[in-house]
């Protein structure tokens, strides 16, 4: 009898590690498929850009596309600068310092991702022509946000301000952005 | 309605709204099951876990592949460099479809042998049979998505064989293409069809298996069983004997995708298709290569495809065509020698279908069959399959029964 | 009941044997493989590295005036040891169709596609800008590289063999003369007439790592590298197919081991099913 129950045991044990290990295989493979779906080598190559900007004079703006998005960049004049720096903070819906959203001695160039952080838009704002809305940066038409020319939510549903993409200078005029 | 009661917790809970749990129960532990099943019934559950496997793949495959002339190829190309283990889901799909019919036509063989067919199984080997037809479409279709040269080829060819239905062959195949010759429209059905039909099988595998509840499995020995003497519980004898088969099996496929992905397959469909140019040798993929052998053993282009398409319809009718009430090829010796040719000429006729008919048949090099043409040979082994199913209904006549144990429990108690 | 264990196995090989068959059969006629021992070849087989990049210059140099490789990306490299920074520096040494500039166009004044430096994202340039326009230099298009490793009976064998088995009129008789024409004789090539004339000689590149750069040398890298364009996930593949072929053979043993045991008490446990069945 104590030799059945033993014997039992040992097979329980034998057949829950088989169960155990199909469960590793299983789970193993399932990841495996599903990580197919995350970005592929091709998409990951293009994650990083480099853009130009010699051709671009104060007071003009570029738009680029990166991983899908546009990315504005605006080379200011020193009057925008002064402007977007004489803001105080308790003025913000999202506080944050002209100075933290720009690269020091390059403070010149503005670079963020041209998408509303309310629902995915692209602000107005690029073109000489186009409405820039009440902070003199960019105005998103979907739901009437305004940001100003640090690309900060002035007015309107947005709550954020515009993201700011990990970006570096390479050289004087060279940015790689991402 | 007492039913949901037997069952506690959850499981009843859930048994009394939604009647799931009692049939699984039947299916796992009350299904009895013959206690002398040998190895070959487990190729049926492996079967079926590939075909698991290759809607699972098939599924994130379709996720990445772009279904257009123009791109086909190169979203093939961009899989197997650039999605993550991308090469690994493509060549565990196209092997997978290798092994899926290695699983399936052992499985076919096996019930032939021992004549699972009979015993009220007619329905359920019918619905084995459009299965059959049904995998067929499917890889045939989804060799075409690669679009390679031998892709491209290949479909215009088997396509080309509707043309040989009189009157409205011609007209049937433009509806097929849909244009003058196969094209983007084609490639977007296929597709479309490719990624449908998988499910249609699914059910009819569903089907298949209730079927096989319905009635029980068969055994080598061909009697059914008499009562629990004679059976064992389905779970965990087979689970775990079908369990340690899949794992061998698997290792066997993963050793193919693994080390050697591209043997089963033609060096020339890694170029893309070109209209242009065929192929010098259009050789189908293996597992149709016995059936593209009849279609060539006959002279004639409507003859060849009736006969093509008659060698896997045929099988439907074995179980009328075989008279004999006795299942198991072991007790029938007559049968059992018919079985062994029957299973030899299929091989041999897949080495003929990837052979240039007027060359001299070999295998691996060496000429068998005294250096007859590759042709001559098919047509021998044509006649040989069909043959089988021929000389089947006479077989009773002339053979003479090798003597049966009366039940399951006698023969493996007698010997124990 | 052992006759039971061996047919499944036996049918199991045939079918296999069939699927094999089929491909070694394709190779064509006059056709003389010189069959060479890769790194890359069984089970432990990967990359050689440093010869892949070596065939790598080999191609830069001289297969791409005239083939292109439309699957191969500068960034691939970098799988054969190269850095980032390596990568950029080759990329920037070529030039590929810029995108439409500012007003749209493609080309300047003068008809001349306009340029870019490429990126390490960007495809090796192609020779030519489609097959027509190679087809018309050449006669016939050269064919894209990027799968010729794989598209080819022979593979690696099939390249090597080929850049290394011309034969010079000289050496021909009159009637593989008379058969070649105004091409050239190659006893690798299928129907041994090729349009291409020797590409390679002894010392045709020079190699940056000192290696002595011989015909044979320049062909066996080239085919190296060819190989790993057309197949770049070789290494991984065989990595995780130890991982996956061990885990396998350890679930299988544990479910024998289960399996016998429990079918170990297979008579003395009846189901418990309803009979009769039917």
């Amino acid at each position: 009898m104590a030799e059945q129950v033993q014997d039992d045991s040992k097979r329980d044990f034998l057949a829950l590690s088989a169960y155990v290990t199909l469960g590793v295989g299983t789970v193993a493979g399932t990841l495996g498929i599903l990580s197919s779906l995350t970005p592929s080598a091709d998409v990951l190559a293009l994650a990083s850009i480099e853009v130009d900007v010699a051709a671009l004079e104060p007071g003009q703006a570029v738009t680029v596309m990166w991983r899908g998005k546009p990315v504005f960049i605006r080379r200011r004049t020193a009057a925008q600068i002064d402007e977007a720096r004489g803001v105080a903070l308790g003025a913000l819906k999202d506080p944050q310092t002209d100075a933290d959203r720009t690269i020091e001695g390059k403070e010149e160039y503005l670079v963020v991702v041209g998408v509303c952080t309310h629902l995915g838009c692209v602000p107005k704002g690029q073109k000489d022509s186009d409405v820039r809305g009440d902070f003199n940066g960019w105005y998103c038409p979907c739901h009437g946000s305004h940001y100003d020319i640090s690309g900060r939510i002035r007015k309107g549903p947005a709550p954020k301000n515009l993201e700011v993409p990990e970006y570096a200078f390479l050289s004087d005029t060279n940015i790689k952005i991402g | 309605m007492s039913q949901g009661n037997q069952y506690k917790g959850f499981a009843g809970w859930l048994e009394k709204r939604l009647p799931i749990i009692s049939p699984a129960d039947h299916f796992f532990n009350h299904y009895p099951t013959p206690r002398n099943l040998n190895y070959f019934w487990n190729f049926g559950a492996i079967a079926g876990l590939l075909m698991g496997l290759m809607i699972l793949t098939g599924l994130v495959l379709a996720m990445q592949y772009n279904p257009s002339t123009l791109h086909a190829f190169d979203s093939v190309e961009r899989i197997m460099r650039d999605v993550n283990y991308g090469w690994l889901l493509r060549y565990l799909h196209m092997n997978g479809a290798s092994f899926f019919f290695i699983a399936v036509y052992i499985h076919i063989f096996r019930g032939i042998y021992y004549g699972s067919y009979k015993g009220q199984r007619e329905v359920l080997w019918i619905l084995g049979v459009v299965i059959l037809l049904l995998m067929m479409a499917i890889a045939f279709m989804g060799y075409s998505l690669v679009w390679g040269n031998m892709s491209f080829w290949g479909v215009t060819v088997i396509t080309n064989l509707f043309g040989a239905i009189p009157v409205v062959g011609d007209t049937l195949v433009t509806w097929l293409w849909g244009g003058f010759s196969v094209d983007n429209p084609t490639l977007n059905r296929f597709f479309v069809l490719h990624f449908l039909l998988p499910f249609v099988l699914l059910a009819v595998v569903g089907l298949h298996v209730l079927a096989l509840h319905q009635v029980g499995s068969n055994n080598p020995l061909g009697i059914d069983m008499k009562g629990p003497q004679d059976s064992i519980s389905f779970h965990p004898y087979f689970t775990m004997e079908k369990l340690f088969f899949i794992g061998a099996f698997f290792t066997i496929y993963f050793l193919v995708v693994f080390f050697a992905p591209n043997m089963m397959g033609e060096a020339i469909n890694y170029e893309p298709a070109n209209p242009l140019s065929t192929p010098e040798h259009i050789v189908p993929e293996w597992y149709f290569l016995p059936f593209y052998a009849i279609l060539r053993s006959i002279p004639d282009k409507l003859g060849g495809v009736i006969a093509m398409g008659g060698a896997i319809v045929i099988l439907a009718l074995l179980p009328w065509l075989d008279r004999s009430p006795i299942r198991a090829a072991r007790f029938r010796p007559i049968f059992q020698v018919m079985v062994f040719i029957f299973v030899i000429a299929c091989i041999i006729l897949g080495f003929v279908g990837a052979q240039v008919p007027a060359d001299p048949f070999t295998i691996y090099g060496v000429e068998v069959f005294f250096g007859w043409s590759v042709l001559t040979v098919g047509q021998i082994f044509t006649a040989a399959y069909f043959g089988f199913f021929v000389l089947l209904p006479f077989v009773p006549l002339f053979e003479r029964p090798r003597k049966m144990p009366r039940s399951i429990a006698e023969a493996i108690d007698g010997h124990a | 009941m052992r006759l039971m264990k061996i047919i499944p196995a036996a049918l199991l090989g045939l079918t296999l044997a069939t699927g094999a068959s089929t491909s070694a059969l394709a190779s064509g006629e006059g056709v003389e493989l010189k069959h060479q021992h890769w790194h890359f070849q069984g089970f432990f087989g990967q990359y050689d590295k440093a010869a892949a990049l070596r065939g790598f210059q080999i191609f830069e140099e001289v297969c791409s005036a005239c083939h292109a490789a439309k699957y191969f990306r500068f960034r691939d490299l970098e799988a054969l040891g190269l850095s980032k920074d390596q990568v950029k520096a080759i990329a920037a040494n070529h030039e590929v169709d810029a995108e439409p500039n500012e007003e749209g166009l493609t080309h300047d004044d003068n008809g001349e596609r306009l340029k870019r430096t490429a990126l390490q994202s960007d495809v090796f340039p192609a020779p030519f800008p489609n097959e027509k326009a190679a087809a018309s230099i050449h006669g016939k298009a050269p064919p894209d590289l990027s799968l010729l490793a794989k598209s080819r009976e022979g593979g690696a064998d099939y390249i090597y063999s080929l850049l290394t088995s011309y034969i010079d009129a000289d050496h021909l008789s009159e009637e593989q003369q008379a058969k070649a024409g105004d091409l050239y004789y190659n006893a690798a090539f299928p129907g041994n007439v090729i349009a291409m004339g020797p590409p390679l000689s002894d010392e045709s590149v020079e190699y940056v790592d000192g290696t002595e750069a011989t015909l044979d040398q320049h062909a066996k890298d080239v085919a190296e590298f060819l190989m790993w364009v057309a197949e770049p996930n070789l290494d991984n593949r065989k990595r995780l197919g130890w991982a996956v072929l061990l885990f396998m053979i350890a679930f299988t043993i544990m479910a024998y081991l289960a399996y016998r045991r429990v079918h170990a008490r297979v008579h003395n446990e009846p189901a418990n099913g309803p009979w009769p069945l039917h």
